[in-house]
């Protein structure tokens, strides 16, 4: 790659130069961002990698077309070395239309040209598994390559992805930027043991490198590389370096001579020193690409949603509930999982214990891994990694459908689904969609105990672009998730409260009460006679049953016809079905399993409330105890709202004042 | 403008049906509906079929909810033109006869018949001033499941012999549906949610005392029987809400009973002649025919007259449906039915509902002076009472109760004065052994010498129910020539004369 020349100074190679002038050409970026900084005129903060350039740069050298890379916070060098686009990230760092993602990600969510970053740290480690496990799973021979820093190594989802990625060989190059310090601690005050063992652990080859020999640095990513595109296998780049200004802006404590020590051994500094004319045209380059983008940049507009509107919705339309044949719930879903595999290659179902012949805690996946081989797969215990593999997969253009075993465990994913799943198609202006499913189970009266009873949906619900569902008995599952798998475009939660699994799918109710639906994707059943009702009881998933047991109660004891408002998509909530009912009642009870503090009764209330300002409506809200679950029956059933709470709460609101 | 009524004929929608029943309409009588605007619901055999109207215009009609009408037969007519009509409707003269569909309109046009939703019979009578909203299930007839009762429900249908099956598929049944039509008071209603601050009369409703008994004597105290409570809440609801006044004036009709009584023995005939000429009076003091409510007066649109019966313990009191629209005949035909069924299957639903006036006759029974007690939701009852005179002849004694809230003591003289005028003269007049309560025809008014006669004079009126030309025309009726009353009577007053 070098050759000694007679003067004893280094020749560089090709490639190499090409190298300093890309690292170049970062270096004059960051610094000018950190001028326009100053000036006031960026929003925000900015997170440099000066003095680290060569690792972003050592990485794209060897990187083809169709590769990927997942960057993190600090990702303009990444970013510039895979493509050079100034002009783009410019604009999108300085707020305006013209950015890569349209000013809405920013310095730190930026998506253009196979790159990807997002400003959580582990995080991006499984959605970068799941983009290598799509260029695997559909042959593209491409990898991909995720940076992170050693601070992310206090993140427990980077053991999660590392085990997994070397268990499935999936073609993802880790690289880690070891600059001895997190945003202002210091390295050896948060880190045991050994950096490289952690990877070695997991059997996963890894290799080392410094940013103060730049040559041999992308020798080293050469190396790996060819490891990961040949064998298909995860590696491990360590990559000494150091940052030489602050993690973002005036936060920064180190010592001004170490400092000052690594200024001096910074290669761009040295090439300067060395070869003044070649550094001095590769600056002047880079100061005018650079200049060049600011100007252009600063005459776009800054965006803005001021004309962002909302979508129209047609009328309501109900249908009579129609179910024919009589299977249980759990079949119908399998069914749903079956057709969707035996019908799109790009279907992927993971999960913990969901192959076959155990076929999944609640038995939906029964035989579906020896149908579909490769398509159905064991995960290990690693929530977050796996609806993080399956936020990558998504953005890769497949359709993954995790099962989280038991809903209670999804809150070790809530990383995934807050920060990344939720937010991709957005921060990203639309380039990429996430068409994610996670099917759940939640709910008690299993005697499981308060960490695996529990109906956390709420804490899922309100997060714009995702969907969040529920299944019931009265409106045929299968037909629920036919059509989400044919229309979803964006991460969608679907609740399945675990006693429905063995109920019947039916639209058989109550005596005297029939089944309708509206004809939206995601229906709300509504279980009414022909006369007005009295109340409105408006639930969702595992409480229909108890409701309908309630209806029953109501009219044979009480002389009272409530009906019954069971909505399937609980986010975004579509309150115009609802709404006709709450007029002619003008009694309204919503139940729900979970804990009712700030949950979805007091929402959906609150929107009938402004939605409805002329009513004086008599509300009453019913949720679990304010307790965690216990698992004795008679207990856990005195927490949980079920037929008898619903007829008093009833009662309650058609009482005399 | 050029004006044309079109009739509205009832379709044949089955081979077994040869009439069909009015469940709902669905326009007032007398209003404006616009083309393909649901205008009624009638019920075959097998499916309750919605009627549109084939055009728009002033609509009218005569059949009540729950009446049979004959397949074929006009339902209604639509006069093109929005205002009240002014010209003939020489398509339209008789109610029973068949008619040919107007040319330029296909039959299908008239009876734009879509399977449809069963809607439950109306409880009330529409009011002028405003109509509840229909909830309309949205489900055809057979896609209803099979109605149920509660077990209170059952209970009190048994008890007071409500036939169940006139309740509309797919109905859930409950005590009160069964108490509303019935047209008793409800128990323990749910009360409407706007009601969340007392109303005023709420809270300044003073407590009903606690009866003392006589100090010293032992009292047996036993529950009564639940009919008597509930009459009881019917009468006390009708005295909460009026401010209840009476007049009353004695009738000279020395013969009347007598007269009647040669004709039909039945214990109906008697009180339907009452009924009869109390509904042709009604239409000269609307504030009679109405409610009050919170300082407003709710003018019935039609005249539905109660008939106190007390054959058997049990007091009802049956409704006669649009009693100014049916001759002496017609009106005593259908209470001959209503005694058969009261003394045998037992009322139907739709006999007891809708009243809108009350007619109560102790005559027979020896009383001479009485105070009725007006009913929920009516402004009048009529108390007939009977004393021998001074010359050892029979005088009746009318008494008007009436709500002092919507009339006042001189109207109400007024209208015993003319009722009373009514009933003197048949007591004296030789007509009254003419073909008396047989139901108007062609035939009956050439076998009683009256000459049919054509008017054209807007001026020209009814003897007997004082309904003018076009009045009468929106009514479908004709003005005949007549002895007596001298001038010309109506054909839905000849009858009987």
């Amino acid at each position: 790659m070098t050759t000694a020349s007679a003067t004893g100074r280094v020749d560089h190679t090709e490639v190499a130069l090409e190298s300093y002038s890309r690292a170049f050409l970062v270096r004059a970026f960051e610094q000018r961002l950190l001028h326009l900084f100053s000036q006031g005129k960026l929003f925000g903060t900015v997170h440099t990698c000066i003095g680290q350039e060569f690792t972003g740069v050592a990485v794209a050298s060897h990187l083809r077309d169709g590769d990927l890379i997942f960057s993190n916070h600090r990702c303009h060098g990444h970013y510039l070395a895979r493509t050079g686009d100034a002009q783009g990230l410019m604009a999108e760092v300085m707020g305006r239309t013209s950015g890569i993602c349209n000013g809405r990600g920013g310095s730190q969510h930026i998506c253009s040209d196979g790159v990807f970053s997002n400003g959580i740290q582990g995080g991006i480690l499984p959605v970068s598994a799941g983009l290598a496990l799509a260029q695997k799973q559909t042959g593209t021979g491409s990898v991909v390559v995720v940076f992170i820093g050693d601070g992310t190594l206090g993140e427990g989802v980077v053991y999660e992805t590392m085990n997994i990625v070397s268990k499935w060989d999936l073609p993802l190059m880790i690289v880690l930027e070891n600059n001895k310090v997190s945003q202002s601690t210091k390295q050896n005050e948060t880190l045991a043991g050994d950096i490289r063992l952690r990877a070695e652990a997991f059997g996963i080859v890894t290799f080392k490198g410094e940013t103060w020999a730049p040559e041999e640095l992308i020798e080293t990513m050469g190396q790996a590389l060819k490891v990961v595109r040949e064998d298909s296998r995860p590696v491990f780049v360590e990559v000494d370096t150091y940052r030489l200004m602050a993690h973002s802006k005036g936060d920064d404590d180190r010592p001004k001579g170490e400092l000052e020590h690594f200024w001096a051994l910074d290669p761009l500094t040295k090439f300067i020193e060395n070869y003044p004319e070649q550094a001095s045209a590769f600056i002047d380059a880079a100061e005018r690409k650079v200049t060049a983008a600011v100007e252009r940049a600063s005459e776009d507009p800054l965006t803005s949603f001021a004309l962002m509107s909302e979508d129209g919705r047609s009328t309501t339309r109900w249908q009579k509930t129609s179910i024919e044949g009589r299977e249980r719930v759990v079949t119908r879903i399998y069914e749903a999982l079956r057709q969707q595999l035996a019908g799109d290659d790009r279907s992927i179902v993971i999960g913990e214990d969901i192959e076959g012949p155990y076929g999944g805690a609640f038995k939906v996946t029964k035989d579906l891994s020896s149908k579909y081989p490769g398509r159905v797969r064991n995960t290990p215990i690693s929530e977050a990694a796996i609806v993080g593999i399956g936020n990558g997969l998504a953005i890769a253009g497949m359709l993954p459908i995790c099962e989280i075993m038991f809903g209670d465990f999804l809150t070790l994913a809530m990383d995934q689904w807050v920060n990344h799943s939720a937010k991709f198609r957005w921060m990203y202006n639309d380039q990429v969609s996430v068409p994610l499913v996670i099917r759940t189970p939640m709910g008690g009266r299993r005697g499981y105990g308060a960490t695996h009873s529990q109906s956390l949906e709420k804490h899922f619900l309100g997060l714009p672009g995702t969907h969040v569902l529920a299944i019931h008995g009265r409106y045929d599952p299968f037909l629920l998730y036919q059509r989400l798998l044919a229309v979803v475009d964006r991460p969608t939660l679907v609740i399945e409260n675990k006693v429905l699994y063995g109920e019947y799918v039916t639209h058989e109710t109550v005596a005297g009460f029939w089944c309708e639906h509206t004809d939206e994707d995601f229906p709300t059943t509504r279980i009414r006679s022909s006369g007005k009702a009295d109340v409105t009881i408006l639930c969702y998933g595992g409480m229909l049953s108890e409701a309908e047991k309630a209806l029953n109660v109501l009219f044979e004891e009480h002389e009272i016809v409530a009906e019954i408002l069971c909505p399937t998509q609980l986010y975004p909530l579509d309150l115009e079905p609802l709404i006709p009912s709450v007029r002619d009642s003008q009694r309204v009870l919503v139940v729900e399993e979970g804990q009712m503090f700030c949950g979805f009764g007091a929402e959906v209330v609150a929107s009938i409330c402004e939605a409805c300002p002329d009513l004086a409506l008599r509300i009453r809200r019913l949720g679990a105890a304010v307790r965690p679950l216990p698992s004795s029956k008679p207990a856990e059933l005195e927490s949980l709202p079920g037929v008898d709470a619903i007829v008093r709460k009833c009662l309650e609101l058609v009482q005399h004042d | 403008m050029t004006e044309t009524s079109y009739q509205v004929t009832i379709p044949q929608e089955t081979v077994n049906d040869e009439s069909v029943r009015i469940v709902g309409w669905k326009a007032a009588s007398g209003t404006r509906v616009e083309k393909d605007q649901l205008i009624c619901e009638i019920e075959t055999s097998k499916a309750v079929i919605e009627m549109h109207a084939p055009v728009a215009g002033l609509i009218e009609y005569f059949a009540a909810v729950g009446d049979e009408v004959a397949v074929g037969t006009a339902l209604c007519t639509i006069d093109e033109q929005s205002s009240a009509p002014a010209k003939p409707m020489t398509q339209v003269t008789s109610s029973t006869a068949k008619r040919p569909v107007p040319t330029g309109f296909p039959s299908t046009d008239y009876s734009a018949v879509a399977a449809a939703p069963k809607q439950p019979t109306p409880a009330a009578l529409p009011v002028s001033q405003d109509s509840e909203p229909a909830t309309v299930p949205a489900l055809p007839p057979r896609d209803l499941p099979p109605s149920r009762m509660t077990p209170l429900a059952r209970k009190v249908a048994a008890e007071y012999k409500i036939d169940i099956t006139a309740f509309p598929l797919g109905s859930l049944i409950r005590r009160n549906d069964v108490l509303r039509q019935a047209g008793l008071p409800l128990e323990d209603a749910i009360p409407p949610v706007s009601a969340r601050i007392p109303p005023p009369e709420r809270a300044v409703q003073t407590p009903v005392p606690k009866p003392i008994p006589a100090v010293g004597v032992p009292v047996v105290w036993k529950n009564l029987v639940r009919k008597k409570v509930v009459e009881g809440k019917i009468l006390g609801a009708g005295q909460s809400n009026t401010v209840q006044s009476s007049v009353t004036r004695r009738v000279k009709a020395p013969l009347l009973r007598a007269r009647v009584r040669e004709l039909h023995h039945s214990e109906a005939a008697f009180v339907a002649l009452i009924v009869f000429e109390a509904s042709r009076v009604l239409l000269q003091f609307p504030q009679l025919n109405a409610l009050h409510d919170s300082g407003r007066i709710g003018e019935y649109s039609q005249v539905n007259i109660n008939w106190a019966l007390d054959s058997g313990g049990n007091l009802v009191a049956p409704v006669v449906k649009q009693c100014d629209q049916k001759s002496l005949g017609e009106v005593f035909a259908v209470m001959e039915r209503q005694l058969e069924n009261y003394l045998d299957k037992g009322l139907a639903l739709d006999e007891l509902t809708g009243g809108t006036f009350t007619v109560s006759d102790l005559s027979g029974d020896g009383i001479c002076f009485f105070n009725p007690l007006i009913s929920q939701g009516q402004a009048a009852i009529l108390g007939v009472s009977s004393d021998l005179g001074p010359n050892g002849e029979e005088d009746l004694y009318l008494t008007l109760a009436f709500d002092h809230q919507l009339a006042e003591g001189r109207s109400a003289a007024r209208f015993l004065e003319q009722l009373g005028t009514r009933l003197e003269a048949h007591s004296f007049v030789e007509s009254l052994k003419a073909p008396l309560f047989s139901p108007v025809s062609d035939t009956t008014l050439m076998a009683s010498g009256v000459d049919r006669a054509t008017i054209g004079n807007d001026e020209a009126h009814c003897e007997i129910c004082q309904r003018s030309y076009p009045q009468l025309q929106r009514s479908r009726a004709v003005l005949l020539r007549s002895e007596f009353p001298a001038g010309l009577v109506c054909s839905l007053c000849v009858g009987g004369f």
